[in-house]
């Protein structure tokens, strides 16, 4: 039982998982590449993990099992993680250089925290990708809440959105192009205000994200008979974005005041 | 202005040739000098664009890899130790700073169109980070390789095997603070932090990179040949993916 707890403990343990990790998304990297997984990793990104599973259209058997295997490898690091914090961070503590051993503690306890983070914004919430909606059109959502969109400004759409061929170097106001939306709760306006290219509309863990206008007859670059445009909007809730949000700048404090206590020593092995 | 850029980029490219065979040949004032006026033309050259284009220089595959060659010229002005041996940390920085301007060879130099998202402050913090991270990253590769040209056994207490780890970490740090910028902007322009994507894979790809340098066990000299190594090949990786993204 010892001689596992040290195995799991052991850096030797984590190089080997760090490495199935890294072929892993070398891995992920070719079939996103690829134009038979595209539409499932396009699947992946419109909506939460569980419906990749439950939807009858849903992930192919491959990239249901990269996924899984993603998740259980993380998970094996999660172990390491634990076991190596107990059995030789908190027994290092006890000796010399026992304040950059804490800040290093804190470290892995955070990236822990941040990757789990990571893994419950793909199960918890909710996400609406590609809602499409005219002025004073409503879009419900789950929990007794819907979106409005109240009124549509300009409709033009800033280059970073526009194939590159179709770029050019025309100067685009993100003030006067944007849309303002409602929230409602229970058929009462929750809250209200505009939502801009990249200034989403936020109200508590809903977020309604202006990702581009189309025409009314939702071909992008055409504005047939002058009537205004649709917006397509991205509508999302995720409870733990704050804490990822919050953490991720604590373990970047911690490695810039781990750098800071350890530049003029050489640990490497002292 | 684009005349004036490719002057400046030539002249930049020949003065940077000529601190090397300088610092080769051991004429330390001359290097210094040569290295200075190449890292103002540099300089200069970035300042161009940046007006031109009314954003930051560091998007284009050009631009992007003059920013990095141009702080990489920076710390291998002021930031080398001094040592005995002739192709030392300086030598390989200026080594390092040639390949970048070699690969801007075969990127178009035109000014990039000014573009809405490029003035905006994460996506500067995201690119800008990289970059700086890119450098931080080839600096200590330009530490490790001296480290590694030294004769066996070669020991972590090594001054270059510490400056080294300290670049490195310093790297990380920035491409993590980059890492942070991006989620930001990921959060605001698509409504979530994580996506699907190959982008998304090889930032996590380098990250794991930089965590495997950091996490290699052992004390004796075959695994401080061994970290080195890895420390090497971590800024090949971002070069490639900055190079891919560049192209594409």
């Amino acid at each position: 039982m010892k001689r596992l707890n040290e195995y799991l403990a052991s850096m030797q343990f984590t190089i080997g998982i760090l490495l199935i990790l890294m072929f892993w998304l070398a891995w992920g990297i070719l079939l996103a590449e690829s134009t038979a997984f595209r539409e499932g990793f396009n699947l992946m990104n419109s909506v939460l993990a569980p419906e990749w599973f439950s939807r009858p259209e849903g992930l192919s058997s491959l990239l249901k099992f990269w996924f899984v295997g993603l998740c259980g490898v993380m998970a094996v690091l999660g172990i390491n993680l634990i076991f190596c914090s107990w059995t030789k961070i908190l027994k290092l503590m006890r000796n010399r250089q026992a304040a950059s051993r804490l800040v290093m503690l804190i470290i892995h306890v955070v990236f822990g925290l941040v990757a789990l983070g990571h893994f419950g914004s793909f199960v918890l919430g909710y996400r609406y990708e590609n809602v499409h909606l005219k002025e004073g059109q409503t879009f419900t959502l789950p929990e007794g809440h819907a979106v409005t969109v109240k009124a549509i400004h300009g409709g033009e759409n800033p280059v970073m959105f526009q194939s590159p061929r179709d770029q050019t170097a025309g100067t685009f106001d993100p003030e006067a192009n944007y849309c303002e939306v409602a929230l409602i709760y229970n058929g009462a306006e929750a809250a209200q205000g505009p939502a801009f290219f990249l200034k989403p509309f936020v109200y508590k863990d809903i977020q309604v994200t202006l990702k581009r206008f189309m025409s009314p007859k939702g071909k992008k670059h055409e504005k047939a008979d002058g009537s205004k445009p649709v917006a397509r909007l991205i509508v999302s809730r995720n409870p733990v974005k704050r804490v990822v949000f919050v953490l991720f700048p604590v373990m970047l404090a911690g490695i810039g005041l781990y750098l800071v206590m350890t530049w003029r020593t050489r640990p490497a092995d002292k | 202005m684009n005349h004036l850029i490719s002057t400046g980029y030539v002249a930049a490219f020949g003065l940077y040739v000529a601190t090397l065979i300088a610092s080769l040949l051991e004429w330390n004032r001359l290097s210094r000098i040569l290295s200075v006026t190449a890292l103002t033309l540099t300089g200069c050259v970035l300042a161009g664009i940046s007006i031109a284009s009314r954003q930051p220089p560091i998007f284009e595959g050009f631009s992007g890899l003059i920013f990095v060659a141009f702080v990489l010229g920076a710390l291998g002005s002021v930031a080398c130790p001094r040592e005995d041996n002739r192709i030392g940390v300086r030598a390989w920085a200026w080594i390092e700073v040639l390949l970048l301007f070699g690969i801007t060879l075969f990127f178009p130099k035109d000014i990039p169109p000014h573009r809405f998202h490029h003035t905006y402050l994460w996506v500067i913090l995201f690119h800008g980070n990289r970059g700086l991270a890119l450098s931080f990253a080839l600096f200590s590769a330009a530490h490790f390789i001296s480290f590694r040209m030294k004769p066996a056994p070669r020991r972590g207490s090594d001054a270059l095997f510490g400056r080294g780890r300290n670049f490195l970490l310093l790297s990380a740090l920035s491409f993590l603070c980059g890492e942070y910028a991006g989620i930001v902007w990921c959060q605001n322009g698509w409504g979530d932090f994580w996506h699907w994507n190959p982008a998304f894979f090889q930032s996590t790809l380098i990250i794991l990179c930089f965590m495997v340098a950091f996490h290699i066990p052992g004390k004796n000299a075959g695994f401080n040949d061994l970290r080195s190594v890895i420390a090497i090949m971590t800024p090949l990786l971002m070069l490639t993916v900055a190079v891919i993204k560049g192209v594409s």
